[in-house]
C-alpha cells in the first residue's frame, strides 16, 4: 500500500533519531581494582569456570591482554568482551553514585587504570546483568568500584560483590538511574533514565516537571521503568500503573522524544536543542491517558499538566515480578540484617511481613497477603518476635500493638536505621 | 537422548540430512524454537551456493524467533548465514553484526563481516536488473510464440504469462491486468526507487511485446469512483467525507466523527490521483472531526483553528468527486507521467559537515530523496531498505566522487561549485555517449549530485553494463586535472573503490 501519511518523497529527510551508541545498545562496566593496575587475570579463567551454573566454552585472550569469553549461563549462550584501558578520576563527575566507603573513594581518586567488560545482554537481561557482576568479581575479587557506564552510575565494589554472591538477581533499578537535569530559571525538570537500551527497550524521560513536585513525579517514571523491566513488556499502547487518591486509574503511555518534544513548547528544557549531541536515539515520554476515550482517541496529557494529581498520595502498583524480587532478595540476605542487629544494639529494624487475608465471606486466603511492616524486637532460635506497627485492612484478626513470632519465611522485605542511614536489602552492603 | 539434543549432535557430526529427516516429519506446531533452529542450521549446511530454495527455508524458519533469540549468538549466525547465501549482503553484515555483538571477538563472524563489506564495496551484484530482464524477456516471448494469435483470449494470455513472470523475479511489484490484457499497470509502491525500476522494466520491453501491451507506471485514476469502499470485508460510506485543499498544498479531510480506516482514504486518494501524482505532489494530509470546532486541542490543525464555525468551513470543502479539480485549482500538479516525475529532484543542505568521502557534503540536489535520507541517517550495520530492495532486484545504488586539483571551500566558492558541476555535467555525458555507442544508455539513471568540502558527487542507479560504465568512469577521470576519484556504494560501511588517487 501507498505510504500516503507516514512518508514524504520528495524531501530529503535530516535525521531526528541517532542511532544508538555502543554503550548504550550493550552493557559497559569499567572495574577498578589493585588487580587492575597490575593487568593481573591469572586465574580468572578457573574463578569463572567455578561460577555456579556457568559453562565455560572459550577463554581467549590476546597479547594486549584484551579478550572475549563464551559461556553458557542458566543455559543460554553469551559473549563478553573485555580490554584493559584508562581511567580518569574526573569522568566520575556527571555520574550517580551508589555510597562508597571512604576508604575506598579514597583509593578510587588514585586510580588510573580501568579493566573495560561488555557484552550484550539477551532477554533474560536481570540474569544477563548478574553474569557480568559475577564475571567481574571472577575477574577481580578486590574489585574496588564499577562505573556501569550504560546507566551511568558508579557502583560500589562492596555492593558488587553482594549482589553478585547473591542467590537472587539484582533489582529492576539495579539496572538503570533516573537522572534529573535541573533549569534554575525556569525552575523545570527533565528527568530521563540510562541503562534501560541495554535490556532491548527504550530509555523513558519525563519533561517540564517542577521542581518542586520532582520528589514525587520521579516515582512516576521510577514506576513505569520498572513495570516495563519486570513485565519484560514494552508499552505498546498504555499501561495501568495505579491510583489517583479520586479512585481514577494512572495509566500512562509514551511517545517516542522526537515526536514527544513538539508537543511541548520550542524551548524547553530537553527540548530539541538540548539533544543535538546526546539523548537523541532510544527514549520515549512519558505521557498519561486521563480517561478511556482519551486512550482510544490517543489524546495524550502531559504529566506537568496534572502534576497536582500526581503528587496528591497517588497509589502505584508493584508487579507481582517485582514484589516476588523483592521478598527473595529480603530472604537472601536476611543474615547480613541479623548479624548487624544482633552486634549493634543501637540499630532498629523494620520487617516486612506477609499476612493471609480474610475476604468478605470470612475465608482466610493465602494467595493474597497483606504485606505489613512490624518492628523487631528479637531473634530467636527459629526466627524472630515483631511488633504490628499499623491496623491491617484485611486481616480482622490483628491490630497495631499486637506481637507474634515469625520466621524467615514470612519476610518479604526489611530495613535497618542506623545512627545515619536507613539501609534496605539491595544497601545490604552497607551493614 | 532427547530429539533436540540428538539433532544438536547430528548438525556437530554434519549429519544434516538425519537432522531434517527426524524434525521435517513433525507437524509445525510441534517443534520447539529451537527444534526450528537447529533444523534452520541443517538446511543451511544442506544448500549450496545459489541454491536458494535451501536457504529462503532456512530463513522461514528462523525469522519468527528473533525476539525468541534476542541476543543468542547461533541464532544471529544462522540468519545472517542464510542471507548471505541469498545474496542479501546488506541484510547478512546486519545479522552478523548482531551475532558478533553476542560473542565479541568471534573469527568467524569477523571474517563472514568482511566478505559482506567486500561484497557490498564492490556493489557488483550477482545478476544485474538489466541481466535478469533480458532472460526474462527472451523467455516471455519464447512461452508466447506457443500460443495462437488469432485466438479470442491471446492478448490475456500473454499479459498472464508477462505479469506472472514480473511476480515472480520483482517480489514486490504488483501488476494489474487492464483493458483485456493490453495494459499491464505496475503499482510504484511506496517509494520512488521502485518507479525509477518500474520505468527501467518499461523501457526494457521488447519491440514485439510492445506491439502487444502497454505498460504504465503506477495505478492511474479512476473514473468511476463508488460512495461506498470495502475494506477486509466491512464498507465503508465515503460520500459523508469533505476535503478542504489550502494554498499551501494541505488538505484536510473532514468528517463529523471519523471512524474511516486510514487505509481507506489512501486507496481513495490513490483513485482520485494515482500513484505518480500522489508521489509527485507530496500532499500534506490532517484530519478533522467535530470535536475539533467544538473543544480544539493541540492537535487540532491550525486550518481548523481560522474557523470559528464549522458550518463556515465545511462551505470551502468540497466532497470526493470534487477533489481532483479543487487540488488542481490550487496548483496541484496533475496529470505527472512517470519519466517526468523521475526527473524531478530537490535540494538539500546539511550542517554537520566532516572531512570524509560523502560527510563532507555540504550543498546537494538529488532526483530519490528517500536514498539520501536513508543513507545519512543510517549506521554502518543498519537494515537499509531502500538500498536492499535495489540490490535484491541487482540495481546498484552509488555515486562517483572526485577531488578536483586546488579546490576546496575557500572564498571563491562560487567558482568551486561551478567546476563541480562542469566536471559532473561532462561525467554524465562522457559516460552516455559511451553507452550509447552499446544501445545501454538506460542501464544507468543518474539521480542529481553533491558539493562537498573536499569532493563532488554525481549519484546514480545502475541496472546494468557496470563494467562498461565503470571503464568509461575510469577513462574520464584519467584525462582529468582529478586528485581523487573513485566510487561507492550508498553504504556507509561500503569503501570507495578508487580509479585515481594522487
Amino acid at each position: 500500500m501507498f505510504n500516503l501519511f507516514k512518508k514524504k518523497q520528495n524531501e530529503v529527510e535530516l535525521p531526528k533519531v541517532a542511532p544508538m551508541e555502543l554503550w548504550e545498545e550493550r552493557s559497559y562496566m569499567h572495574v577498578l581494582s589493585d588487580s587492575v593496575d597490575t593487568e593481573d587475570i591469572t586465574d580468572a579463567k578457573e574463578r569463572i569456570k567455578a561460577i555456579d551454573e556457568v559453562n565455560l566454552i572459550e577463554f581467549n585472550q590476546k597479547d594486549d591482554k584484551s579478550g572475549n569469553i563464551i559461556l553458557e549461563y542458566k543455559g543460554e549462550e553469551y559473549g563478553i568482551g573485555f580490554y584493559f584501558g584508562d581511567f580518569v578520576f574526573d569522568s566520575l563527575y556527571s555520574l550517580q553514585k551508589q555510597k562508597i566507603h571512604d576508604e575506598d573513594f579514597k583509593k578510587i581518586e588514585k586510580k588510573t587504570k580501568s579493566f573495560i567488560i561488555y557484552m550484550k545482554f539477551n532477554k533474560n537481561y536481570f540474569d544477563s546483568y548478574h553474569l557480568q557482576l559475577k564475571l567481574i568479581t571472577a575477574f577481580f575479587p578486590d574489585t574496588l568500584a564499577v562505573i556501569d557506564e550504560s546507566a551511568e552510575k558508579l557502583l560500589s565494589g562492596r555492593w558488587v560483590k553482594l549482589a553478585a554472591d547473591s542467590r537472587v538477581a539484582p533489582s529492576a533499578d539495579s539496572i538503570f538511574t533516573v537522572q534529573a537535569v535541573y533549569d534554575d530559571k525556569t525552575k523545570k525538570v527533565w528527568f530521563h533514565t540510562h541503562g534501560i537500551c541495554r535490556t532491548g527497550f527504550s530509555e523513558f524521560e519525563l519533561l517540564d516537571i517542577s521542581q518542586d513536585n520532582a520528589n514525587d513525579l520521579y516515582y512516576l517514571i521510577n514506576t513505569v521503568a520498572n513495570r516495563v523491566l519486570y513485565q519484560n513488556e514494552a508499552i505498546d499502547d498504555y499501561m495501568f500503573l495505579g491510583e489517583f487518591v479520586d479512585g481514577n486509574m494512572i495509566v500512562a503511555t509514551t511517545l517516542p522524544w522526537n515526536e514527544a518534544v513538539c508537543k511541548y513548547p520550542k524551548d524547553i528544557l530537553g527540548g530539541a536543542a538540548d539533544r543535538e549531541c546526546s539523548h537523541n536515539t532510544n527514549s520515549r515520554v512519558i505521557f498519561l491517558y486521563l480517561t478511556e476515550d482519551d486512550a482510544n482517541n490517543k489524546r495524550y496529557t502531559k504529566p506537568s499538566e496534572v502534576e497536582e494529581r500526581l503528587i496528591n498520595n497517588p497509589l502505584y502498583y508493584y508487579s507481582n515480578e517485582q514484589t516476588e524480587n523483592m521478598k527473595f532478595m529480603a530472604r537472601d540476605r536476611f543474615g547480613l540484617l541479623k548479624e548487624a542487629v544482633s552486634n549493634n544494639h543501637d540499630y532498629t529494624a523494620l520487617i516486612k511481613i506477609g499476612l493471609p487475608t480474610t475476604d468478605e465471606e470470612g475465608n482466610i486466603d493465602y494467595e493474597n497477603l497483606e504485606h505489613i511492616w512490624f518492628e523487631l524486637k528479637e531473634f530467636n532460635e527459629d526466627g524472630f518476635r515483631a511488633v504490628l506497627t499499623q491496623n491491617p485492612y484485611r486481616v480482622p484478626s490483628m491490630k497495631e500493638g499486637d506481637e507474634g513470632e515469625y520466621t524467615i519465611c514470612d519476610v518479604t522485605d526489611w530495613i535497618v536505621y542506623t545512627d545515619d542511614m536507613r539501609i534496605e536489602p539491595n544497601t545490604a552492603y552497607l551493614l | 537422548m532427547e530429539l533436540l539434543e540428538q539433532c544438536k549432535e547430528w548438525n556437530d557430526n554434519e549429519e544434516y540430512k538425519k537432522v531434517v529427516d527426524a524434525l521435517e516429519i513433525l507437524p509445525e506446531n510441534a517443534r520447539t524454537p529451537e527444534m526450528d533452529s537447529e533444523l534452520a542450521r541443517a538446511y543451511n549446511n544442506l544448500g549450496e551456493p545459489g541454491d536458494y530454495k535451501m536457504f529462503g527455508q532456512a530463513l522461514r524458519l528462523l525469522l519468527p524467533y528473533e525476539e525468541y533469540f534476542r541476543g543468542n549468538h547461533r541464532y544471529y549466525f544462522r540468519v545472517a548465514y542464510s542471507y548471505f547465501y541469498l545474496d542479501e549482503h546488506g541484510l547478512a553484515l546486519h545479522y552478523f553484526k548482531q551475532a558478533l555483538d553476542a560473542r565479541p571477538g568471534d573469527e568467524d563472524t569477523i571474517d563472514m563481516m568482511n566478505e559482506c563489506v567486500n561484497r557490498l564495496t564492490d556493489g557488483v551484484v550477482e545478476v544485474s536488473m538489466s541481466q535478469k530482464l533480458d532472460f526474462f524477456w527472451e523467455d516471455t516471448q519464447e512461452e508466447i510464440r506457443k500460443y495462437d494469435k488469432n485466438s479470442k483470449d491471446y492478448h490475456e494470455k500473454v499479459a498472464d504469462i508477462t505479469a506472472d513472470g514480473i511476480r515472480d523475479i520483482f517480489q514486490k511489484i504488483n501488476v494489474n491486468i487492464l483493458s483485456d490484457g493490453r495494459i499491464l499497470e505496475l503499482e510504484a509502491g511506496d517509494d520512488k526507487s521502485n518507479v525509477f525500476m518500474l520505468e527501467y522494466i518499461k523501457d526494457t520491453v521488447p519491440d514485439t511485446l510492445r506491439k502487444l501491451f502497454d505498460i504504465k507506471v503506477g495505478i492511474s485514476p479512476k473514473e468511476n469512483i463508488k460512495d461506498i469502499m470495502i475494506y477486509e470485508d466491512e464498507e465503508y460510506d465515503i460520500s459523508e467525507l469533505r476535503f478542504f485543499v489550502s494554498d499551501d498544498r494541505q488538505i484536510i479531510i473532514y468528517a463529523d466523527e471519523f471512524d474511516i480506516p486510514l487505509e481507506v482514504i489512501e486507496q481513495l486518494f490513490i483513485d482520485i490521483f494515482g500513484e505518480i501524482d500522489l508521489m509527485a505532489n507530496d500532499f500534506e494530509f490532517d484530519i478533522a472531526d467535530e470535536d475539533d470546532f467544538n473543544a480544539p486541542t493541540e492537535d487540532t490543525c491550525k486550518i481548523v483553528l481560522d474557523y470559528n464555525e464549522k458550518e463556515d468551513f465545511l462551505k470551502e470543502c468540497v466532497d470526493y468527486n470534487g477533489l481532483r479539480d479543487r487540488a488542481k485549482s490550487k496548483g496541484f500538479r496533475l496529470g505527472t507521467s512517470a519519466k517526468e516525475y523521475l526527473k524531478m529532484y530537490s535540494g538539500y543542505q546539511l550542517q554537520s559537515i566532516e572531512e570524509d568521502i560523502r560527510e563532507d557534503i555540504y550543498i546537494g540536489t538529488t532526483c530519490l530523496p528517500s536514498l539520501i535520507s536513508e543513507y545519512i541517517s543510517s549506521g554502518p550495520f543498519d537494515i537499509m531498505p531502500i538500498m536492499d530492495e535495489l540490490y535484491r532486484n541487482g540495481v546498484m545504488a552509488g555515486f562517483f566522487c572526485f577531488s578536483i586539483e586546488g579546490g576546496e571551500l575557500t572564498n571563491s566558492s562560487l567558482e568551486y561549485e561551478f567546476e563541480i558541476m562542469n566536471i559532473r555535467n561532462q561525467l554524465m555525458e562522457y559516460i552516455l555517449n559511451e553507452l550509447d555507442k552499446l544501445g545501454k544508455t538506460k542501464d544507468i539513471a543518474f539521480l542529481e549530485g553533491a558539493t562537498g568540502k573536499i569532493c563532488g558527487y554525481l549519484d546514480f542507479l545502475i541496472f546494468g553494463s557496470f563494467m562498461d560504465i565503470m571503464n568509461a568512469a575510469c577513462e574520464f577521470f584519467e584525462e582529468k586535472n582529478i586528485k581523487l576519484a573513485g566510487y561507492k556504494t550508498f553504504r556507509k560501511i561500503s569503501k570507495l573503490v578508487t580509479f585515481k588517487e594522487e
